[in-house]
């Protein structure tokens, strides 16, 4: 009886404790989660500047690609549209004549009546009648 | 694709390159970013050169004789 009597005196205090250590481990949760939160926050802020920076840094390649290919891209549609046909090429290292096979970024591919392909760069051409 | 990439599916054929006051004549042996190699056919006295490589700002074009 006397055994009995001692163990539920301890039985609250124990009990006690337990919840005194319960309350301990939300609060600390909660501030590893808000903490965990901010740096979330903090860091995709970051990422959207570099995100940012690297978006206007694309933009200015593409406009320096532009000015640079500009100048071919009007002859290259000129050459695209007439693909297939019998042209005759104008350079200053002479005239080229044949059907246009195939256009790339900066040259045309011509096929000769004798069977020679031709490459020539788009920035060469003079005249194409 | 460029100028570059597409000489380059003919490497080892007979070439022949305009330039602006030179010609030269050839088997392509290479090609690189801007330029490429010929094996040079026919050199003259003057110029004994066995290779020579060609920048490809300076070709004015570039003729692939029929195998």
């Amino acid at each position: 009886m006397l055994i009995v009597k001692k163990r539920l005196r301890t039985a609250p205090c124990y009990a006690g404790r337990r919840r005194i250590k319960r309350k301990k481990k939300r609060s600390s949760l909660l501030k590893k989660l808000l903490s965990f939160r901010s740096r979330v926050l903090r860091y995709s802020r970051l990422i959207n500047r570099r995100i940012e920076s690297l978006v206007n840094t694309v933009n200015l390649l593409a406009a320096q690609v532009n000015t640079i290919t500009a100048p071919t891209q009007g002859a290259r549609a000129l050459l695209q549209g007439r693909m297939g046909s019998v042209v005759s090429i104008e350079t200053n290292a002479g005239s080229i004549s044949g059907t246009i096979v195939e256009v790339g970024v900066d040259y045309v591919q011509i096929l000769e009546p004798t069977g020679d392909i031709v490459l020539i760069p788009l920035r060469s051409i003079t005249t194409v009648e | 694709m460029n100028l570059s990439e597409a000489l380059g599916r003919y490497i080892g054929r007979s070439i022949e390159a305009f330039l602006t006051n030179q010609f030269v004549q050839g088997r392509l042996l290479s090609v690189g970013d801007g330029f490429f190699t010929i094996q040079v056919t026919n050199p003259t006295y003057n110029n004994p050169i066995a290779q020579s490589t060609v920048l490809i700002q300076n070709v004015e074009f570039i003729r692939i004789l029929a195998a």
